[in-house]
């Protein structure tokens, strides 16, 4: 977990470098006697390169104690991590397919897929549930208050 | 004003508001009472279904669950020793000991009647102070108001954090994503990589519902959550109890007291003042001392008053600031702003009515909290068994559904993932996420103010220490960056109200 601390200050480190980088390419003030476009996310870049130096001295002088010391956070191990990724990944797929299949096609299987992932072996309660939930979800947001839902583009 | 508030109350009486009153009631109850499901979570799930309603309609649906979600966190305490919410943490000291007894029905019927009895307090304090509030921050200028938001960006970010370091970077990081988007003096784009979706910079509220739902989804399929026990004793009808309102008086007034001073404080959140209370009872209560902890009542209604309290409290500086405390009042302030309404002085000026409206609502959601969980306290002993095989699905779809139906856009639902996963490594690694989402709400408003502010002054920056009320907002926001010291002082404090006792969290 220190690890993972010292990690996490130094990729903060590299980001807050990385932005005063972009914000160089913002013009100077245009106005007189104000700040331009640039100046506050200057002082944020300095503010965040700063306070991901003190992360990690802090880190590795080991001052910090008791429950909030890194030792003692839970973490994530790394087939966590690779879990964490691929179920954000399947979320973006099905955003991907509901923009152009719509939501009434894609969302039974993505429901029925999330049932199997928590644990859901029963393949009645699967279907329903599925099919329960997208019609539920399209009645509330389509009819009941007037949002549209994406629809199939290719027919 | 006499006309305007009857003008309200024949508003927030119509029968649709009181039907979206008891909806939210009723949804705010099973999420609270549901163990892994926050009252945040089930505030952004709601959101989305607001957009198409009038907005007296959205807050009588969401102050219905602000209310009933704070105190239905006390029933899965009381018979699981599982708080349903944070602030339902300390109810579980008292509540789940009487439960072992076999007063659980008590111990309910407590919890719901204090909670009521809070509620009420802060109504109270919430209509007598936030006018005044409102009336003098009319008078504050581009220097106070920068100075205001960078008190509450500060206090957010350090006090009741347990790592300043920590949620200093994380408020930083928010007001980092806050500058992406047109700038807000000269409209020129900036960190927009030429992306149209980025043109009007990063909607807070599919950020707000990446960050606080997303993680729980994760958590739930990747890291499997833990079986929920099942409560295999009797609860038996407890709607009779509603005449112990008022019992225990001294201790739901303190507590309510303490609720509402917390929670008029940014950043200060439930646990702190539930803790606060319970930690107050047990020096009030004289010999009674050493019995807290073993299964009594002023044990249970005195962190019960503080919780419900703190939802009026935490609605002052929201209404009447425009700065929200916590997630919650993030969510109601993003609510108004939705409904086109921006939050602060003005409010109150132009749209009298619809302030007075919240403070009907409020009164409302509260007595159908009080009338519905008495009378069905049954019924949420079945919902701590729904499956999260089944729930947990349906919130995936809500979000990804809700955070697109803002404004018709995948770009939203991919914000929505990004923060998503940003939220869930900070929760992993024990970096708060309120400061980031706060820091992206009030971000642009202090860029504005301190941009304004130095215009008006011809490029001076003293115009910040030269306005009295200015300087003094910035001297409390760097005290508040001393807070740990001031929290040792506290447990210090604490330490002398029971000599001989520990305060054991289960």
């Amino acid at each position: 977990m220190r690890r993972a601390h010292i990690i996490i200050g130094i990729l903060l480190l590299s980001f807050a470098l990385f932005y005063a980088y972009l914000a160089w390419d913002l013009p100077d003030r245009n106005l007189p006697n104000t700040l331009g476009p640039d100046v506050m996310p200057y002082v944020f870049a300095v503010f965040l390169a700063l306070l991901a130096l003190i992360l990690i001295v802090q880190t590795v002088g080991g001052k910090e104690k008791g429950k909030t010391a890194p030792e003692n956070l839970p973490g994530i191990e790394p087939r966590q991590g690779v879990g964490v990724l691929l179920l954000i990944g399947l979320f973006a797929l099905y955003i991907g397919l509901m923009s152009y299949a719509g939501f009434l096609l894609v969302t039974p299987f993505i429901v029925a897929f999330l049932m199997y992932l928590t644990g859901s072996r029963k393949k009645g309660e699967i279907i329903i549930a599925s099919i329960g939930v997208t019609a539920f979800i399209y009645v509330l947001f389509h009819y009941l208050f007037q949002v549209p839902l994406p629809e199939m583009k290719f027919l | 004003m006499l006309d305007v508030a009857i003008a309200a109350l024949l508003e927030v009486t119509k029968l649709h508001n009181l039907f979206a009153s008891v909806a939210g009631v009723v949804f705010g109850l099973f999420i609270g009472a549901t163990p892994g499901l926050t009252v945040s979570l089930g505030m952004v799930l709601l959101l989305p279904l607001t957009y198409t309603m009038p907005p007296v309609t959205a807050f009588c649906l969401l102050l219905g669950l602000f209310a009933s979600g704070m105190a239905g966190g006390s029933i899965s305490a009381i018979l699981l020793n599982i708080p349903g919410t944070p602030s339902a943490s300390a109810t579980a000291i008292d509540g789940h000991a009487m439960a072992k007894k076999g007063r659980a029905s008590e111990a309910i019927s407590t919890a719901i009647t204090s909670s009521f009895f809070g509620g009420m307090v802060s109504l109270i304090a919430l209509i007598l102070i936030a006018p005044s509030i409102a009336k003098a921050a009319l008078k504050f200028g581009a220097p106070e108001l920068a100075a205001l938001v960078f008190l509450g960006l500060t206090l957010i970010c350090s006090f009741g954090q347990k790592s300043l370091v920590k949620g200093l970077i994380s408020g930083v990081l928010g007001l980092v994503f806050m500058t992406v988007g047109l700038d807000p003096i000269v409209g020129m784009p900036r960190f927009t990589f030429k992306m149209i979706g980025l043109q009007s910079g990063i909607n807070f509220l599919p950020v707000m519902i990446g960050l606080f739902a997303i993680p729980q989804i994760i958590e739930g399929i990747i890291m499997k959550t833990d079986v929920i026990p099942k409560y295999e004793g009797r609860v038996e009808k407890v709607f009779y109890r509603i005449k112990e309102l008022l019992k225990y008086f001294k201790y739901k007034m303190l507590s309510a007291l303490i609720g509402i001073g917390i929670g008029a404080i940014p950043g200060a959140g439930g646990p702190i003042a539930v803790f606060l209370s319970y930690e107050n009872a047990k020096r009030i209560s004289g010999p009674k001392c050493k019995e807290f902890g073993t299964g009594i009542q002023e044990g249970v209604a005195a962190p019960e008053s503080a919780n419900n309290a703190m939802a009026g409290g935490a609605m002052i500086p929201m209404l009447t600031l425009g700065i929200p405390g916590d997630p919650i009042t993030a969510i109601l302030l993003g609510a108004l702003m939705i409904q086109g309404l921006t939050p602060g002085p003005l409010l109150f000026r132009n749209n009298a009515q619809f302030v007075y409206s919240i403070f009907w609502a409020f009164l409302f959601a509260n007595i159908f909290l009080l009338l519905v969980t008495l009378s069905t306290v049954k019924v949420w002993i079945r919902i701590l068994q729904v499956p999260k095989r089944i729930l947990l699905p349906i919130i995936a779809i809500f979000c990804i559904v809700g955070s697109y139906a803002l404004r018709n856009s995948f770009f939203d639902t991919g914000i929505m993932l990004f923060f998503g996963l940003i939220g869930f490594f900070m929760k992993k690694y024990d970096f708060p996420v309120v400061p980031l989402l706060l820091a992206i709400v009030l971000g642009p408003a202090f860029e504005q103010h301190v941009r304004m502010s130095l215009i008006i002054s011809d490029g001076d920056p003293s115009i910040f220490v030269t306005h009295p009320i200015s300087l003094v907002f910035i001297i409390i926001a760097f005290v508040s960056l001393f807070s740990p010291l001031i929290r040792k002082l506290i447990k210090r404090f604490r330490r002398q109200g029971c000599p001989d006792d520990e305060l054991e969290v289960k």
